[in-house]
């Protein structure tokens, strides 16, 4: 799966696809996986586009999450829809993200 | 490479059969056109070089006939004629004939003709080689998933006879619950038992994802929360402390040095048979509904996050408490995002309104209803998403109701 993909001081910022759901869900987790490896730990998951979410696709935010956090990193979600935002919530997720309305305010706090 | 000569002068017949021995070939002849068909049946002839006019069956009669006959491979034949109208050849053609040669017979043209006939049957055979490796890997295949569907089938009675059966254990409390997997096997699961004589407990999971694997969590996490149900979490955890209980099942499962794959939404709980009084903790799943008497619906606050997560989460207990006539309904999020056609979940809202049309006087119990209720907003029977409820209620009082 190719993800929309960018870095910006040392910051990469990643655009989840529409669909965040079974097989999708781990495409999205093997290509979130490599840019963390490759990267230093500090990422930007953007779910703008994200509109169908499943609980393996809640699994691919949270191995990311695990993944930075071994880098000393973090994950910080931005753009959530509602959808998203009522499963985070179900699921209590919304307690262990940052979460952000937009990229410019996800930039300043990671800085 | 065989070849087949048919013509009824058996001048014209001996000068090409020797001709093709001449060149390499296996060659046989035959007089007339049943003759030729009994030789290709018995000895798998490829080639058949055959003379048009013919008493009895004719060239193309005989193409017509090779055509219609299953030879089990593919005959090439050449039909000798002194014909030349573009009529002929069409006929020729439409009977079946690969090719044409003109008489009187040229050697040399024969021999390119029929060079072309072997290039042919030699592609022809290949191909029918490949589609019979082809063929064994398909049955292989459907092997394999044969007894994968059937090891499925399997799972999934395994599973469902880890359901409860009987709510006997639970009298003076009665309970019904629903379970409508989405695939073969499911995450869902559910169960209560005995911890005391006065005590049950009672739990609700939801594994994420499908399949195998959440199928296979959903029969380790049955397993662990089961008094006695094996080593493990289960001997030593405190069934009576929900909160400590998933402390120390999420401890078990999550593991900071694997990738999260995995993980359940769970409630455990506990309740007084007697009293009706309750104690219950909640990881990550839907809000559990207590339905009260007079009709009022009440969720149950927040608890914390899935189990099989991360490993340093700590669980709250929270106290509640079924009167007589009350009931706790515990569901997974198969139920509330129900799709129909459009789109739309089934929600909330609907499912409390389920859950209080119900009446005494109702014949139909409201884990009935609701399945009712599920398939027609879905249009089908066919659940996205595993679908499970468990209700626990305590009875109303004997006597006129108040």
């Amino acid at each position: 799966m190719n993800l929309e993909h960018r870095t910006l001081d040392g910051i990469d910022i990643v655009k989840l696809p529409e669909r965040l759901m079974m097989a999708d869900a781990s495409t999205a987790r093997a290509a979130v996986k490599e840019i963390i490896g490759l990267g230093t730990g500090k990422l930007i998951l953007d779910l703008a586009d994200t509109t169908f979410i499943d609980s393996s696709g809640l699994a691919v935010l949270v191995s990311s999450l695990q993944a930075a956090r071994k880098k000393d990193g973090d994950v910080y979600l931005i753009h959530m829809g509602n959808t998203v935002r009522a499963l985070c919530e179900l699921t209590r997720l919304h307690t262990v993200f940052q979460i952000f309305d937009d990229e410019a305010a996800a930039l300043r706090a990671l800085k | 490479m065989k070849a087949l000569v048919i013509d009824d002068a058996p001048d014209i017949r001996i000068y090409v059969r020797s001709l093709l021995e001449k060149w390499g070939y296996e060659a046989i002849d035959a007089s007339e056109g049943l003759e030729g068909l009994a030789r290709i049946r018995d000895s798998g002839i490829p080639i058949v070089v055959c003379d048009w006019e013919m008493p009895g069956m004719s060239g193309p009669d005989f193409c017509r006939a090779i055509r219609k006959a299953e030879m089990g491979h593919y005959v090439y034949v050449i039909l000798l004629t002194g014909r030349s109208e573009k009529a002929d050849l069409v006929e020729g053609l439409n009977a079946g004939a690969d090719d044409f040669l003109s008489k009187p017979l040229d050697a040399q043209v024969l021999n390119a003709r029929v060079r072309v006939a072997k290039r042919i049957v030699h592609l022809e055979q290949r191909l029918a080689e490949q589609n019979r490796q082809l063929q064994s890997s398909r049955n292989k295949l459907q092997q394999a998933y044969d007894q994968i569907q059937s090891d499925l089938t399997a799972a999934a009675r395994i599973q469902r006879q880890m359901l409860p059966t009987s709510d006997r254990v639970l009298l003076p409390l009665r309970a019904e619950w629903l379970f409508l997997p989405a695939a073969q096997v499911s995450g869902d699961s559910f169960n209560f038992f005995e911890l005391t004589p006065d005590r049950i407990g009672f739990y609700h999971l939801d594994v994420s994802g499908h399949g195998i694997p959440a199928a296979l969590l959903s029969a380790s996490l049955n397993r662990s929360l089961v008094p006695g149900g094996g080593p493990g979490v289960a001997a030593q955890a405190d069934f009576l402390d929900p909160a400590m209980f998933l402390t120390d099942l999420n401890r078990q499962l999550s593991d900071a040095d694997t990738e999260v794959e995995n993980f359940a939404t769970v409630v455990y709980g506990t309740l007084d048979k007697r009293t009706g009084e309750g104690e219950i903790a909640l990881a990550g799943h839907p809000l559990p509904i207590i339905h009260r008497r007079h009709g009022e619906i009440e969720y149950l606050k927040p608890g914390g996050l899935p189990v099989g997560m991360f490993p340093e989460v700590a669980y709250d207990s929270q106290q509640f408490r079924l009167d007589a006539g009350e009931r706790l309904i515990l569901y997974s999020d198969g139920v509330t995002e129900c799709q129909d056609a459009g789109g739309e979940a089934f929600g909330d809202t609907q499912l409390q309104a389920v859950a209080t049309t119900d009446t005494p006087a109702s014949s139909q119990s409201f884990t009935d209803r609701l399945a009712d209720s599920l398939r027609e907003w879905r249009g089908s029977s066919d659940f996205e998403d595993d679908i499970s409820v468990l209700v626990l209620e305590r009875q109303a009082e004997a006597g006129p109701e108040s």
